[in-house]
């Protein structure tokens, strides 16, 4: 195979290998798609936002509001296999291109029966996992980085009904009445925020999204 | 007498300006225009925010808000970062703002 990332280097001449051969590298594909997933678990997120976000999610649970985690953190592997198979399907990155990720042994380059790069099949696997991503109708590259990928966001749905009385950090309690009973009250958005756990500064534009910096 | 003021004339004129004007407003259009700084610069950021927000299938809800999210704060912004760095290359605080984002996010 003619890739830069199927090919290992080469020992000196003369001189065993210091660290052992790569694992042979999967060929890109649906296959992949169902690895690495986001996870639902305040566990996998870094600390300290993990005991921050805990806190206050016992303490919204504790004044009786209903809270459904959906997203915490999301694997840099993920990440990776997302954003490069977009890359090949609708920028046409050249899959021989692609810079290799510890932890992903996934060959975005195909080869045929004579052992040549493959264009075509690798495009095809690209395109799978696209689909199977549903990013077909995505305008845009997903991103490398972001707060979810570094395990510092959440995502959540948080509702109540009546009168919602939560404590601070601090310990004082605070009643809301107002309106929203969701996750983008501005005054459990305050609460929040004596947490350490802070609403999105972008407004509406992600509604269940908080993190350690906002962002 | 034929004169500059015989009504031809004064057609002839009125086409040469209207070309002119209209061929002036194409290439305005052509031209990538640079958008409002402040502006850009917290779009492309909420843009790179929802870019790390797709959903693992199936989350057809989520995933349709975060595709109409990218929509709204996404679309174009490739071409306005560029026209930016061309206008500001020569402010090192601008260009240092502006090198946060990757060049291209867009197909």
């Amino acid at each position: 195979m003619s890739t830069a990332q199927a090919t290992a280097a080469p020992a000196a001449a003369g001189t065993a290998p210091l660290t052992a051969p790569p694992p042979p590298r999967e060929p890109s594909g649906r296959a992949w798609v169902a690895r690495f997933p986001t996870s639902a678990s305040v566990a996998d997120c870094a600390q300290p936002f993990r005991a921050n976000l805990s806190a206050f999610i016992a303490a919204m649970g504790a004044a009786g509001a209903s809270v459904n985690i959906a997203a915490t953190l999301r694997p840099p592997q993920r990440a990776y296999l997302m954003h490069w198979c977009w890359s090949i399907v609708k920028q046409k990155v050249d899959p021989r291109s692609i810079p290799p990720l510890d932890g992903v042994a996934i060959a975005w380059a195909h080869v045929d029966g004579q052992g040549g790069y493959d264009p075509i099949a690798s495009l095809a696997a690209a395109q799978e996992m696209v689909e199977a991503y549903g990013m077909q109708a995505l305008n845009v590259a997903p991103a490398l980085q972001s707060n979810h990928i570094s395990g510092t966001a959440v995502d959540m749905a948080i509702s109540w009904s009546g009168t919602l009385s939560i404590a601070r950090r601090d310990g004082l309690v605070v009643h809301i009445a107002s309106q929203p009973c969701t996750g983008m009250n501005p005054e459990l958005k305050a609460v929040g925020a004596t947490y350490g756990v802070l609403k999105f500064v972008g407004g509406a534009s992600d509604m269940p999204h908080w993190s350690a910096d906002g962002h | 007498m034929a004169t500059d003021a015989t009504p031809a004339r004064h057609v002839s004129a009125a086409v040469l300006v209207m070309a002119t004007t209209t061929a002036a407003l194409l290439a305005a259009c052509a031209a990538p225009r640079a958008p409002d700084l402040a502006i850009f610069l917290e779009r492309r950021a909420t843009c790179d925010h929802l870019r790390g927000e797709v959903p693992d299938p199936p989350d057809p809800q989520r995933l349709r808000d975060v595709e109409r999210g990218i929509a709204d704060y996404c679309t174009g912004t490739d071409a306005q970062l560029a026209a930016l760095r061309q206008r500001y290359r020569d402010d090192p605080v601008v260009t240092k703002q502006l090198a946060q984002f990757e060049d291209r996010v867009e197909p």
